[in-house]
């Protein structure tokens, strides 16, 4: 009866690979049995986000302690394309999921209850809830939030996991990665990733690494720091929107000192659509503050943890059935996908290159 | 004297779910092989399998609450788990497959030239199969490929795809009839069997 079908050839793993897996998957259980619960959270980084622009609560605390650091993890080129963009529905908001559904009326004075509290705070950008949040972030990096500078001969260890995307013209793919990185301020480095099944350990020489610690630009105006950013994308003038992704690039990937994280926050409290999200959390389940920025049918988000300020997670999400990729040249890859996301899961200072926190 | 025997995979999965991990790497390092190449038969393409391979471990540590393993061995239960994971990405597949030409992506693990010109041969015959196999239903396919290259019992099948063995039976027969039509067309069929290589054949025939 098996010559049914044609004797199939047989091959073993790739070696590296097939370590490397077995690596990852020991990893995994040893986390989850840790309580991680690495996998449940890695099925819900593709959820989309929560309803947006909720005034009442902004961000929840949460977020395991992490170390005031945090550096950029490298836009390398690594090899790319799969897909598993899986998009849940939009869930109910918190408040009206608990209302038992017959009860229609109930339902109905709760919404209206709900946007008399919300609309009127709504407004998105300069003066509004997200404009203030941001502010706030600010005031938290100026209290003497996220930042511990790296001493000679320690490495800024990040961890970091999500989807990002492979793109030919405007037909996207998402694919999963598992990211860690160790880089010295002098540019040196290792970055380890498994992207699929496939695994990359790459060596860096000192300068290879972006390392950008921005300190030139102490004390410049805001639009003066506006262009800089600009120049730091190579794209000449971006729309606000495209500052926005960069910034939050810049904040979730670089290491920045803290008069320059405070600037960013302030350029993007500037922006005029920005929109803070309600109920924001990242794929480890982390509660934060959520800012997110609307363009063509999908809306590119930070979470920041609100202790630290630090950005816990970017990702794209689509407002429109109908969004699609969104072409920009600031985002990795020059694309925004739906379902795409970076989430930093841990990022701490080590003493050499290999070690964990 | 006591003769040392290593843990069943029973054995293994529990201490596991206990928080052993090096348990599950032993799991992984017994059964990756037969994942990987039932991943590849079912997709013709080796680094898709690699990566499914992946997912069907991480799929099989995730469902672990669910798992009531009635054999000694998860072999079985690790290939139902394989079926679903394949058939929920075959759909994503088609997807990249639209997204980005048939050129192959070189792995970041290293390949010899020859071994790399072997996996292509590899592939190009799995993937005549492959779309020979499309000739079937999905329940068809699943039920045939866990018996061919599963080397699953009929008991088996019924149990990871929660069907009674009756269907199991009944889909296999179907598919064997299926199979069959399709290599009469091209008049070869020995003894009652279907020739080895005969799909494959049979297709390359009707291509011509």
């Amino acid at each position: 009866m098996n010559d049914l079908l044609p004797a199939p050839p047989e091959r073993d793993l790739p070696p590296g690979l097939r370590a490397s897996m077995r690596s990852e998957l020991v990893r995994t259980v040893s986390l989850d049995s840790a309580g991680w619960e690495m996998t449940d959270r890695l099925a819900r980084l593709h959820r989309p986000a929560v309803a947006e622009t909720h005034p009442t609560r902004i961000g929840a605390k949460g977020a395991p302690s992490r170390r005031q650091t945090r550096t950029r993890t490298p836009r390398i080129a690594l090899p790319s394309p799969a897909a598993d963009g899986r998009r849940e529905p939009k869930r109910r908001g918190r408040f009206l999921s608990r209302l038992p559904r017959r009860r229609g009326w109930a339902a109905g004075v709760a919404l209206a209850l709900t946007l008399a509290l919300v609309v009127p705070l709504t407004f998105s950008g300069r003066g509004s809830s997200a404009s203030a949040a941001l502010l706030r972030l600010a005031e938290t990096v100026g209290r003497g939030g996220g930042w511990e500078s790296p001493a000679k001969g320690q490495f800024i260890y990040t961890r970091s996991l999500g989807s990002s995307p492979s793109c030919v013209n405007d037909a996207c793919a998402l694919e999963n990665f598992r990211r860690e990185s160790w880089i010295a301020p002098d540019g040196a480095g290792r970055i380890v990733e498994l992207r699929g099944g496939r695994h990359s350990d790459q060596d860096f020489a000192a300068g290879s690494l972006p390392f950008v610690n921005m300190d030139e630009t102490l004390g410049w105006s805001s639009d003066r720091l506006r262009r800089y950013v600009e120049g730091l994308t190579g794209q000449g003038e971006l729309t606000d929107f495209e500052l926005f992704v960069e910034i939050g690039q810049l904040m979730g990937e670089t290491q920045l000192l803290p008069e320059m994280r405070i600037d960013l926050f302030h350029i993007a409290a500037s922006l005029p659509d920005t929109v803070l999200l309600a109920d924001a959390i990242d794929g480890l389940g982390r509660g934060g503050v959520g800012i997110g920025y609307v363009s063509e049918g999908i809306r590119y988000e930070v979470i920041f943890d609100e202790g630290t300020a630090l950005v816990l997670e970017e990702r794209v999400v689509a407002i429109d059935d109908r969004a699609g990729p969104v072409a920009t040249g600031v985002a990795d890859n020059g694309w925004l996908v739906p379902g795409g996301s970076t989430t930093y899961a841990d990022s701490e200072l080590v003493g050499s290159i290999g070690n964990r926190p | 004297m006591e003769k040392m025997t290593d843990p069943s995979d029973l054995d293994l999965w529990r201490r596991a779910g206990q928080g052993d991990a090096e348990s599950f790497g032993v799991l992984f390092d017994r059964h990756a092989r037969t994942v990987y190449n039932f991943c590849f038969r079912r997709t013709a393409d080796w680094a898709l399998a690699e990566d499914l391979t992946s997912t069907v471990f991480l799929e099989a540590w995730r469902r672990r609450t669910e798992v009531r393993p009635e054999h000694d061995s998860l072999r079985p239960w690790l290939l139902g788990v394989a079926t679903n994971v394949i058939r929920n990405s075959a759909r994503s597949q088609r997807r990249r497959e639209a997204a980005e030409p048939r050129a192959a992506m070189p792995s970041e693990t290293t390949d010899p030239a020859d071994d790399a010109a072997a996996r292509i041969d590899d592939e190009s015959l799995m993937h005549r199969t492959v779309l020979a196999l499309d000739a079937l239903s999905p329940v068809d396919r699943d039920v045939l490929s866990l018996f061919a290259w599963g080397q699953l019992s009929y008991e088996e099948i019924a149990e990871v795809l929660h069907v009674p063995v009756g269907t199991v039976r009944s889909r296999l027969s179907r598919a064997r009839t299926r199979l069959r039509e399709l290599t009469d067309v091209s008049g070869h069929e020995e003894d009652g069997h279907i020739e080895r290589h005969s799909v494959a054949l049979s297709l390359r025939r009707n291509q011509r």
